[in-house]
């Protein structure tokens, strides 16, 4: 447990810290507040800027933050830094289908539960992404009413509201 | 105790349906079995018996849905594959999240229909060996002494044996004795195997 630091940098009690073998080491401020941020941010990718908008006006209402991409590749280079605890991707991305990004995320042994949106799904493309793993496959445009029921219990379940 | 074959149970109001079924999995050496309804399905349920379930999703009465809904309280494990005429994504995704499968549209390829059978049966093998493995497991730890099962949890715990040997007031040996026969008698090969015994035993079936 990290013990330095001068009085006011640090959070108040107990200190965040970050492990380097064996000794445990305080985070910066920056850092400490990266990780808290990031607690329970919802990473949305999809190349409409309206439906980006629309669901992040719903999650913010929900608590949660929101990390915005409008391709899966943007999406992927932030993945070492931001760990959304929830994955919100339309299912036809330009560069890669939403079914390919869940598998990308398996593989890299990333586990958390991801929403695919489609305005012209097939019950196929649906039952595929359900096989691989998707938490639920939602038509557009009526989505919200899904992604509120999905979303809750999620959010409470993995952090407490940012706001 | 000889048990039946893995069957595969159709549920299809479809009399043309159950009979096109039936020869096409006859002609593939699976044993069937078909209902002309959800209801007369669950009357002769039977949650000991291996197989999958071939259902129609919309029939009159009570719906392929409700029957996945119905075996779902009674926490049966018979796998499902949903098949339909006019089945649309909101159905398909809630098949799916309630356990199905798979859900497939007609018309499909005997092949594949054939295809997702068997993986249905072959995860009614996996589960039911991974609960005959667990009732195993606990009838193991059902032979150990009080006095071990408590070692037992704070060995799992992740507790040494000094700890141990000072949350239970007897002597480190005492502590090292009871563990070397909770060990045996459950079978573990090391700690891990039985942490892993312990997670596989308590997991609600």
């Amino acid at each position: 447990m990290g013990s330095a630091g001068s009085p006011g940098y640090w959070y108040e009690g107990a200190l965040p810290t970050f492990t380097v073998g064996s000794v445990d080491f305080p985070m910066s401020s920056q850092a400490a507040d990266l990780v808290m941020k990031t607690a329970t941010v919802v990473s949305v990718v999809d190349p409409d800027a309206n439906v980006r908008r629309s669901v992040a006006k719903l999650l913010r209402a929900l608590g949660a933050q929101i990390e915005e991409f409008a391709t899966a590749r943007e999406f992927l280079d932030r993945l070492p830094t931001t760990i959304p605890v929830v994955l919100i991707a339309e299912a036809r991305l330009p560069d890669m289908p939403g079914l390919t990004l869940l598998q990308e995320l398996r593989a890299r042994g990333l586990e958390m539960p991801v929403i695919l949106l489609s305005s012209d799904a097939d019950v196929t493309s649906a039952v595929t992404a359900m096989r691989a793993g998707a938490l639920d496959f939602i038509e557009k445009p009526f989505i919200d009413r899904a992604l509120v029921a999905q979303l809750s219990p999620l959010l409470e379940l993995d952090g407490k509201p940012a706001h | 105790m000889k048990e039946k074959p893995a069957t595969v149970f159709v549920v299809d109001d479809d009399d043309a349906v159950r009979t096109s079924l039936r020869l096409l999995l006859k002609s593939v050496g699976l044993p069937v079995e078909t209902f002309a309804s959800a209801q007369e399905f669950v009357d002769s349920f039977d949650a000991e018996r291996a197989g999958c379930l071939v259902l129609d999703i919309r029939m009159p009465g009570m719906s392929g849905l409700e029957l996945q809904q119905r075996l779902n309280e009674i926490h049966a494990i018979v796998p499902i594959v949903f098949i339909t005429g006019h089945g649309d994504v909101p159905m398909a995704v809630e098949a799916m999240q309630h356990g199905a499968v798979d859900f497939i549209q007609k018309p499909f390829r005997d092949q594949d229909l054939i295809d997702r059978i068997n993986q249905a049966l072959e995860k009614d093998r996996d589960n039911r060996a991974g609960l005959k493995e667990r009732d195993a497991i606990r009838r193991r730890m059902q032979q150990l002494t009080p006095r071990e099962r408590e070692v037992l949890d704070l060995v799992t715990q992740g507790k040494a044996n000094k700890v141990i040997a000072g949350d239970l007031n007897v002597s480190q040996r005492t502590v090292e004795i009871h563990r070397a026969r909770v060990m045996e008698k459950m079978g573990a090969s090391s700690l891990a195997h039985l942490v892993r015994m312990v997670i596989e035993a308590e997991r609600a079936t």
